[in-house]
């Protein structure tokens, strides 16, 4: 190898005091791993005060409720990611990064480590990042936390999967109360309209973050319609699983798969307004309140009254 | 031949003679040229030599700046012009009544019989006979030059420690007065140590006032002649070229001598009394001389200078006195025993006058080389700063300097794939700068040396809060050079360039570079 003056001239001033964090590197790398906030379920409020005939739309109120509870959880997956803003890489090469490990300040003999790679295409743009969470209680071997994955070049406009290994956190002693028990699955699209960003408590029987076990699924398009799949269970035994479609102004339409073990089914369909008043139940087995002593199939107000949604 | 009695008698009848009845107009052309062609050796001192003469004669000579023509560089044909157009002023001058008088200086250089003005020539006798035809009372050419005394081949030109100056009646002076630094076959000679040539140093000091021999605060052309020509022949008498004698050629009609520089008490100056002896060198804020005062015991003499800071200078046998003196429109009072005694180590003038210390606030540009160096890691930043230095401190023209600067800017970093990113970035150096001054004139300083700075450099993203903050430091060594105009003996206009080498190793192991460009205005610390 040759040995250059300037490279034993680098080494001088290398040796006299050198450093620090200034990279653009870091930052291609940071801005690949979504926000804590960048993943959330906005479900829009009511935008006008009015309750009309047919009482309120309790099932996409419930949604706000829900809406909260998913965007928790989110937000405590995401923020164990957020170490990373916070410090500085310990290595650094052309392709990887890697933070810590350190020191879990909420869990005494749990060590964390953020191992970070990415892949760029031919023509040299970030294609894929690969990131993990890993934790561990030594003297044992790091356990995985989170694996995540995201194509793109950053994350508020890519798209990526994050597998939250709650089993292994379980495992470890380092869950917080109400998390799920098993892997929990989420992926999101953010480069298109519309963003849209599905969170799969389904291997968890019991759910978690106080949400049900379902698949919940969120879309918001860029003039601020969307939809939202969720469920919800009542105190009465019944699991609601919803589709709702909703406008920017909150007025929408859900439809309302009704299950009450062992064999009961009914699909409510309901409209509202953007003051959240009902303007249209049906529902064939008249289960629901504002049907209660009606026979069945039970119809209050108008389809037509319905918003008109793609 | 030296003939005292006439020089008093001059002295005597010169306010009667050439000041009498009408009214007096003088002009001047001053001409100094380093460049001398072909086969010559820039001269270093040569338009200083000018500067110094044409400042002389503008403020104690009697001639308003309107009728003085200063020319530096200039070739043949501007002279010839110059000259031209002074000698017709001076003859509408005459025709009105006034008495005029022409003062030609030209230091530079001459070979066979012709000036040189860079690559353009000038003969000598040309110039002999545009003076002697010149319609003008009293016409004076001194020539600082090589073999300038062959002006006056054939014509009578006088090797003497002085003019005689006859006295005649009736009529004021008139006629052709050539004064020449060097004989025919001589070379005119430059020193280091009086930054100038002996010839106009001597002449500058006497008409400064040390030639003033009659003590009538007149320096008269027969006293500054006696006096350059003495101390010529004696400053010049240990030099490898050995001793230059000026020769003169006088003729002048009508009442005898000319005055030449008047030291008028509002001037100002300095005032060396009768108690003390001995050659004395004064020095302005750059370490140049600017006149000597060579006397004896029981004399006393007085130089005109300009208002500001002077050191004077005596050398001992084996020591020096030295002190710091202002001028400020009034006599000051010069005595060994106001001056402090120093080792001959510690000559002013050899840069050995301790350290000068300046104060300079700069604003510049930063700019890294590299494309993508420049994009978010070292944007282009503009920095201002200070630098306190201090010069011949290590030696003569050596200094040394500490420097810290602040700077910063906004940006955008630009990454394959995401939205540009704006920055905010801060930067900090300090560096600690040798160099080695050179003057390149009176007033302009040239300057190179070597710098090793630490460099701190910090960035946020506005908007980007997922973005930690980010920060660098490194030492970064690089060169310097710096051009300096002296505006008055406290300020001087600097312009700095740097290039420096900058070792980046985050991302990766990288060298840089990058360029500085900065003005200043530099503040000399008063007390030397």
């Amino acid at each position: 190898m040759r040995f250059r003056v300037i490279d034993a001239l680098a080494l001088l001033l290398f040796a006299a005091g050198c450093g620090g964090t200034l990279s653009n590197d870091d930052i291609a790398f940071i801005e690949a791993v979504p926000r804590k906030d960048s993943l959330h379920v906005n479900v829009p409020a009511r935008s006008a005060q009015a309750l009309g005939g047919l009482g309120q739309a309790d099932v996409f109120i419930a949604a706000q409720d829900i809406a909260t509870s998913v965007n928790n959880g989110l937000d405590g997956i995401l923020g164990m990611l957020d170490l990373i803003r916070g410090a500085s890489p310990a290595t650094r090469s052309a392709f990887e990064r890697s933070w810590g490990p350190w020191a879990d300040k909420d869990h005494p003999g749990v060590e964390i480590q953020v191992l970070m790679a990415r892949e760029l295409d031919a023509a040299g743009n970030p294609y894929r990042f690969r990131y993990s969470l890993n934790a561990r209680r030594a003297p044992g071997g790091y356990l995985p936390i989170i694996d995540g994955t995201f194509y793109g070049a950053q994350a508020r406009n890519g798209s990526g999967t994050l597998n939250i290994e709650f089993d292994n956190s379980n495992a470890l002693g380092i869950n917080k109360p109400g998390d799920p028990l098993k892997p929990m699955d989420i992926q999101y699209d953010l480069s298109g309209n519309p963003r849209t960003l599905d969170l799969n408590l389904g291997r968890n029987a019991n759910g978690g973050f106080g949400l049900s076990s379902f698949d919940y699924g969120y879309a918001i398009y860029a003039d601020g319609h969307g939809l939202f799949d969720y469920a919800f269970p009542d105190g009465k035994g019944n699991l609601f699983t919803v589709q709702t479609r909703f406008t920017a102004a909150a007025a929408g339409k859900a439809v309302i798969d009704l299950v009450r073990p062992p064999f009961f089914e009914d699909q409510i369909t309901e409209c509202w307004d953007n003051t959240l008043s009902l303007t249209f139940i049906s529902d064939p087995f008249s289960v629901v309140s504002q049907c209660s002593g009606l026979a069945a199939p039970c119809l209050l107000g108008s389809a037509t009254a319905c918003p008109n949604l793609p | 031949m030296r003939n005292p009695l006439a020089l008093a008698v001059f002295a005597v009848c010169f306010g009667a003679c050439f000041e009498a009845g009408a009214a007096e107009r003088r002009f001047a052309l001053v001409a100094g040229d380093s460049q001398g062609g072909q086969g010559t050796r820039p001269l270093r001192y040569a338009e200083r030599d000018a500067k110094r003469i044409y400042g002389i004669l503008t403020r104690l000579g009697g001639v308003r700046e309107e009728d003085a023509r200063l020319l530096t560089g200039a070739d043949a044909d501007t002279f010839r012009a110059a000259l031209k157009e002074l000698a017709a002023r001076a003859a509408i001058a005459k025709a009105a009544g006034d008495q005029t008088l022409l003062i030609v200086y030209y230091s530079g250089h001459a070979k066979d019989g012709e000036l040189r003005l860079g690559d353009s020539r000038l003969s000598l006798e040309e110039l002999r006979l545009v003076l002697k035809d010149s319609p003008v009372d009293v016409r004076i050419g001194l020539l600082d030059s090589c073999q300038s005394g062959a002006i006056m081949r054939g014509k009578g030109a006088r090797l003497a420690p002085a003019i005689d100056v006859a006295r005649s009646s009736g009529t004021t002076p008139h006629g052709l007065v050539l004064i020449a630094s060097s004989s025919a076959d001589e070379e005119s000679q430059e020193s280091d140590d009086i930054n100038g040539s002996f010839f106009t140093h001597y002449l500058a000091s006497g008409l400064l006032g040390d030639a003033d021999s009659s003590g009538d605060g007149k320096v008269t052309l027969a006293e500054a002649y006696a006096y350059a020509y003495a101390r010529t022949v004696g400053g010049t008498a240990g030099s490898r070229a050995g001793s230059q004698h000026p020769v003169f050629l006088y003729d002048l009609g009508g009442a005898g001598d000319v005055v030449l520089t008047e030291l008028r008490p509002s001037s100002g100056g300095l005032s060396f009394g009768a108690a003390d002896e001995g050659v004395y060198v004064v020095l302005d804020a750059s370490r140049k001389a600017v006149a000597e005062v060579a006397k004896a015991r029981g004399d006393s003499r007085r130089i005109s200078l300009s208002p500001g800071r002077y050191m004077v200078k005596k050398r001992l046998a084996g020591s020096l006195l030295v002190g710091d003196v202002e001028v400020a429109g009034f006599w000051t009072e010069v005595s060994d025993a106001g001056l402090t005694p120093r080792p001959l180590s510690e000559d002013p003038q050899k840069g050995a006058s301790g350290p000068r210390w300046s104060l300079l606030g700069s604003f510049g540009y930063q700019r890294f080389f590299d494309q993508g160096a420049r994009n978010g890691l070292f944007p282009p930043a503009y920095l201002g700063g200070v630098e306190l230095s201090s010069r011949d401190d290590l030696g003569h023209g050596l200094a040394w300097g500490l420097d810290v600067a602040v700077g910063g800017g906004s940006s955008t970093v630009q990454l394959q794939g995401l939205d540009p990113i704006p920055e905010r970035f801060l930067e900090l150096g300090s560096g600690v700068s040798l160099w080695h001054d050179v003057s390149l004139s009176d007033a302009v300083t040239a300057s190179l040396g070597a710098r090793l700075a630490f460099l701190y450099l910090a960035r946020n993203f506005p908007g980007h809060s997922e973005l930690p903050n980010q920060s660098f430091f490194t030492m970064t060594p690089g060169i310097e050079a710096l051009l300096s105009y002296q505006w008055n003996a406290r300020f001087a206009v600097t312009a700095r360039g740097r290039v420096n080498y900058l070792f980046y190793n985050v991302d990766k192991n990288q060298s840089l570079g990058y360029a500085e460009l900065a003005i200043g205005v530099d503040y000399a610390f008063p007390g030397y």
